[in-house]
């Protein structure tokens, strides 16, 4: 049996487990999420740039000639990828320090001895419910802005247009290889560590505090640091990160969490 | 000859005649299939071996199981049964050792797990999804038919509480839906570690009923005559009685080594018995201890009674940690034997002397007055070499 066949049974059995109440309640949160931010940018936005604020490409600042470009009805979306990527964090970590917590990976493997088929077919049906989720975040987005427009008097001519469904499509993409990135690492740190306690103690202190306390200090870690890569690509790009930089390193750091997950959880031992 | 096969060595014979030397019993009240042609070992490892760092948990453990047998695997907490369970399983990494499972290598655990069916400590399934949809997931990862899960649930009798979630479940409910996953691919060996563990006294009843009723012939599910031989099971245990009612074949470990592997019968027919004699006249009793001890035999002596211990005569027959299964089957029938041949003889010479019995009574030691002997023997031997 190849391992395709493998990915693919992993990817249904993953499916049947997805269907459940927390599922729908985790893609609730990143709904809300996003409407949230989409409604924070909306009543923030200021008619012209605030001077007074550092651009430290880590802000999020609107103005609403911006919230009236193409661009316009996603950008609350934009602005809400860092919650999402932390949650998208977390929720992976979690899940897979519950396999080994509550003993389901011993089940598993007795019944599907191929790990690593296991595991493509398993961060598949989670990658597929998670961009199902933004995708869902990114249509609550777009309703809050319409509604927001009207509240803050935005024209929107401009949101109907080609260029602004590109605009989208490309928010979207980017705002999914965010995520992406930030759900392997949650993924691969679950593996190594085997402890949900140690897993988000570990990732959340590091990523987010610390890297942010060190990014205030020296601009260059934008580009540097994992959880602040992670976050560029989920914004497209910020001052001091492009998108195409981000985009290589955020992706060099996934290479790593994924050969250091694959081989952990091929070699050690099942001792839950 | 139709109907017998050799296992290890040892011929074994699966028309249900039982008694001949090696027989392989058979599982309590289900008669074995006839079978055209032998089947290998079920189980049959050499030299397992496990290390975590400087700490050796199991040490070079052969073990036989026979296809078609229902074998317990018992030793105290900490002999590393679990941790053997789960090498034969793939989830850990033996540091050493070979062998087949099912007739395929043991380090490749993908060729023959979709034919075993295993529970190891613990029923680990979903918590928030109900039995039915914890099944259907395992069988659709496993490549098996999702249609079964009615089937299995039925079988270990929760038919009716499928739809609930698992964590509603009271912990033999959890036993049995983790057995109803193992049954999932329809095993040809099952693999059970502590199954009992936690139930109380009629959970673990409804546990050895269903281990028992697991134990029967693997059937074509169209058709009515055997395909393949009856189902091996594997069922690692603490509590001895349970060992002893369920299983025909044992294998007793202690710090990781082997005590004992072989027929249940033959570990109660070996090694430490009893023989309690007594005269038709008292006052002859002291003639009767020093004729016995001139057999060479350790007595003691009661009020009306004396009591030969006869471990000696079948010293160094039962443990097995160098020796094969079948040779430790061939020793137990010889004890027996020779012990027979024995009484006899004692019989024979109080006659002579004028002491006439009117009791003759051997004392059969229980499972777990065996098992404590065997494990005592073994661990003083283990000490003792590490002395050295």
């Amino acid at each position: 049996m190849n391992v395709a066949t493998t990915v693919a049974r992993a990817y249904r059995a993953e499916m049947i487990k997805l269907r459940r109440p927390s599922t729908l309640a985790a893609m609730g949160v990143i709904g809300a999420l996003s409407v949230l931010a989409t409604v924070l940018a909306y009543a923030l936005a200021h008619a012209t740039p605030d001077l007074t604020v550092t651009a430290r490409g880590s802000g999020f600042q609107v103005t609403l000639a911006q919230l009236a470009a193409p661009a316009g009805p996603t950008l609350g979306f934009v602005g809400g990828t860092t919650f999402i990527g932390l949650l998208a964090f977390v929720v992976f970590a979690v899940s897979m320090t519950n396999e080994y917590g509550q003993g389901t990976l011993r089940t598993l493997f007795l019944r599907e001895p191929r790990r690593l088929g296991w595991l493509g077919g398993r961060l598949g049906a989670m990658f597929s419910a998670l961009a199902a989720a933004l995708l869902v975040a990114l249509m609550l987005s777009v309703a809050t802005a319409l509604v927001m427009s009207q509240v803050r008097g935005i024209d929107t001519s401009q949101w109907w247009t080609g260029a602004a469904l590109r605009e989208a499509a490309d928010n979207y993409l980017n705002a999914l290889v965010g995520t992406v990135f930030f759900a392997l690492v949650g993924t691969t740190l679950g593996i190594l560590l085997r402890s949900t306690t140690v897993a988000l103690a570990i990732g959340i202190a590091w990523m987010f505090p610390v890297e942010h306390i060190v990014q205030n200090a020296w601009s260059g870690a934008t580009g540097v640091f994992p959880g602040l890569v992670f976050d560029a690509v989920g914004r497209g790009g910020v001052v001091d990160a492009s998108y195409g930089s981000a985009l290589a390193v955020g992706t060099g750091y996934a290479l790593i969490a994924a050969v250091l997950g694959a081989v952990s959880l091929a070699r050690r031992d099942v001792t839950a | 000859m139709p109907g017998r096969t050799s296992v290890d060595g040892m011929t074994t014979t699966l028309d249900g005649s039982g008694a001949t030397p090696g027989a392989l019993p058979t599982n309590p009240g289900i008669s074995p299939p006839t079978l055209a042609k032998p089947h290998p070992p079920a189980i049959d490892v050499r030299g397992l071996t496990k290390r975590f760092g400087r700490r050796t948990v199991v040490d070079g453990l052969d073990i036989t199981v026979p296809t078609g047998a229902v074998a317990g695997f018992v030793g105290p907490n900490g002999a590393g049964k679990t941790t053997t369970l789960r090498m034969l399983l793939g989830l850990v990494r033996p540091t050493a050792g070979s062998g087949t499972i099912l007739g395929h290598p043991l380090t490749r655990p993908a060729d023959y797990l979709p034919r075993i069916g295993a529970l190891i400590e613990s029923p680990a399934l979903y918590p928030a999804l109900s039995g039915e949809r914890n099944l259907a997931s395992l069988a659709v990862l496993a490549g098996q038919d999702p249609d079964r899960v009615p089937a299995v649930l039925d079988t270990v009798g929760l038919a009716g509480r499928g739809g609930d979630a698992f964590r509603t479940y009271s912990l033999g409910m959890k036993q049995r839906l983790a057995i109803a996953a193992a049954l999932l691919c329809d095993p040809e060996l099952l693999v059970l570690d502590e199954p009992t563990n936690g139930l109380d006294p009629s959970g673990i009843r409804q546990m050895r009923d269903l281990v028992r009723s697991l134990g029967g012939d693997a059937r074509d599910s169209d058709a009515d005559t055997p395909v393949r031989p009856r189902r091996t099971v594997l069922i690692s245990s603490h509590l001895l009685a349970e060992v002893e009612q369920i299983c025909d074949w044992i294998i007793v470990v202690e710090r990781g080594r082997l005590a004992y592997q072989g027929p249940t019968d033959g570990l109660m027919a070996d090694g430490s018995h009893r023989v309690t004699l007594r005269p038709e006249q008292p006052d002859q009793l002291g003639m009767l201890a020093d004729l016995v001890a001139g057999f060479g035999l350790r007595v003691t002596r009661d009020d009306d009674h004396i009591t030969l211990h006869l471990d000696g005569v079948a010293a160094g027959t039962t443990r097995s940690t160098t020796r094969s299964t079948a040779h430790n089957a061939a020793h137990s029938d010889q004890n027996a034997a020779t012990r027979t041949a024995l009484l006899a003889e004692l019989n024979r010479a109080t006659l002579a002397r004028g002491i006439t019995l009117v009791e003759i009574a051997q004392q059969r030691v229980s499972l777990e007055e065996r098992y404590q002997g065997l494990v005592e023997t073994t661990a003083s031997s283990h000490t003792g070499q590490e002395e050295r």
